[in-house]
């Protein structure tokens, strides 16, 4: 069995300011990672490191918005001058911005969706996967929703879908190095950008499963649930955990319906 | 590490666990607390399986059974049900390859028997255990790289494993509100004594020695695995929560499929 344990492993984790990205952060700090943690808001990325803090873990923090090159690369660089070498990768970064199907989208906010969830997949791993060992893993965030078309949302579709088909790829090129990189497939869970909440009123994940807690939102067959970032949290250590040789191109998946 | 006693309480069912993969998956649940119903058509192998077991301190009811024949599984099932009553979890993990040639040399009955060991396997026992599966249970079936990507020759069992891979998604959908959770698992390169791209295969360790050092089948980035890693996927599988993952797969393959 994977032994659940990451002491002295490092662990980059991006877009860790809350939701899913928190709760791998964390669960990776509970055990044993020393953490290095990026997102463009630094209340709530303070937030994580002292939930991390409390846990008796080390964590780092790099404010960045990683649609934008030049922040990316800067936070990138910060964290090489912080670490000679970094075990687990995991490309969380990500979210829904533009929703409405492309004939009526603003086209701006839709390109910038696909930015957020796979430009700042690439280029963070462009920047950062020298420092991988063998036996290092990524983990890419990817989605059951990257997996089939739909009538909105096409904008996160596509992206999502581009970053499943990165990971198969990257897991093609860095084998004969030892690092292994899988996909990590969420399904629904109650993060407040899931919900769609207003910035100025981000909503706990246990308010967010109360208010789906007779059925996921109308987009989602009734046999999905809106489950707490913490389960993925679970299986994202469950991945981080696998010996070298392990899966490598693969998805992990908690949705509950077929993709 | 998981807790010892975490499948106290639950029984499950293990279908070709007399050797190989399904061996290491009864085992592997048998270790953490479960009580074990395997099947397979080698006496000698079950009462070795029914050994190892019980000095676990775990039950054990094991019958040999061919899982092609639906009344030799059908008593399989009544063996089970019997002493045990109902069922928590049941794999599916009877299966191999017969006729692994290019289509043009098949036989009628080497193709249909990877069909019916693979396939018609799956569904008897899942069809005869189904009732009896408590609410909140699992169904895991044994799945293949081989059924979700086309290469050359052995096209027999590529279409019963992708009609297993299938299988998992239609039972998912079905089966959810009873709380049953139906995924299947892609082991990847496994040693055992079924591979037909061993030059010995009669035992886990030959195959495993042969591939130490020779560049492995399918894909350089493949590694030839002991089936115990996929006893380890299946007991992760098997611990998750109802309303966890269903109709997906969990594969310890090393190239995307």
């Amino acid at each position: 069995m994977t032994k659940q344990d990451l002491r002295d492993k490092v662990a980059v984790v991006t877009g860790a300011g809350r939701g899913i990205g928190r709760s791998i952060a964390v669960k990776f700090a509970t055990a044993g990672a020393d953490l290095a943690i990026c997102s463009r808001t630094e209340i709530e990325l303070l937030e994580t490191q002292r939930l991390i803090e409390v846990e008796g873990g080390n964590c780092s923090t790099f404010i960045a918005d990683l649609t934008d090159m030049n922040q990316t690369s800067e936070a990138c660089n910060k964290i090489r001058a912080l670490y000679d070498r970094i075990d687990i990768l995991v490309n969380n970064a990500g979210g829904g911005v533009e929703r409405s199907p492309l004939p009526k989208a603003d086209i701006m906010l839709w390109w910038k969706t696909i930015e957020t969830n796979l430009k700042s997949t690439a280029v963070v791993t462009h920047f950062l996967h020298d420092l991988l060992p063998s036996g290092g893993k990524i983990i890419n965030v990817s989605s059951g929703m990257g997996m089939s078309p739909g009538s909105e949302n096409d904008a996160y579709r596509v992206a999502k879908a581009g970053v499943h088909i990165l990971t198969e790829s990257l897991a093609l090129q860095l084998w004969d190095r030892g690092i292994d990189v899988n996909n990590l497939v969420p399904g629904p869970v109650a993060t407040s950008t899931f919900n769609q909440d207003d910035p100025s009123n981000r909503l706990d994940p246990n308010d967010i499963i109360r208010l789906y807690e007779d059925g996921p939102p109308p987009q989602f067959p009734a046999v999905e649930r809106v489950k707490h970032p913490d389960e993925v949290g679970n299986l994202a250590l469950y991945i981080a955990t696998f010996d070298e040789g392990g899966p490598n191109g693969q998805t992990f998946s908690l949705a509950r319906r077929p993709l | 590490m998981l807790n010892k006693d975490i499948l106290s309480g639950k029984t499950a069912v293990v279908t070709g666990a007399g050797r190989g993969i399904g061996r290491s998956i009864a085992l592997e649940l048998a270790k953490h607390g479960a009580d074990i119903a395997g099947c397979s058509r080698s006496v000698n192998e079950l009462d070795e399986l029914e050994t190892s077991i019980t000095a676990m301190g775990r039950k054990a009811v094991v019958v040999p059974t061919d899982i092609t024949n639906h009344s030799q599984v059908s008593r399989f099932r009544d063996a089970a049900i019997s002493e045990f009553g109902h069922i928590d979890i049941l794999v599916n993990n009877a299966g191999g390859g017969f006729e692994t040639g290019p289509f043009c040399d098949s036989t009628i009955e080497g193709w249909k028997q990877a069909i019916d060991v693979n396939l018609m396997g799956t569904y008897y026992s899942t069809r005869l255990f189904l009732d009896n599966i408590n609410n909140g249970g699992k169904i895991i079936n044994i799945a293949s790289g081989m059924g979700l990507q086309a290469v050359p020759g052995n096209s027999s069992y590529a279409v019963a494993k992708a009609g297993v891979h299938m299988l998992t998604q239609v039972l998912a959908l079905e089966l959810w509100d009873r709380g049953i959770d139906v995924n299947d698992v892609i082991p990847g390169l496994v040693a055992t004594t079924n591979v037909e791209w061993a030059s010995d295969r009669s035992s886990v360790e030959t195959v495993l020695a042969e591939f130490q050092d020779k560049e492995p089948p399918f894909a350089p980035s493949e590694r030839v695995k002991h089936p115990d890693e996929l006893g380890d996927l299946i007991l992760w599988i098997a611990v998750q929560e109802p309303g966890g993952p269903t109709g997906q797969s969990f594969s310890l393959g090393r190239r995307p499929f």
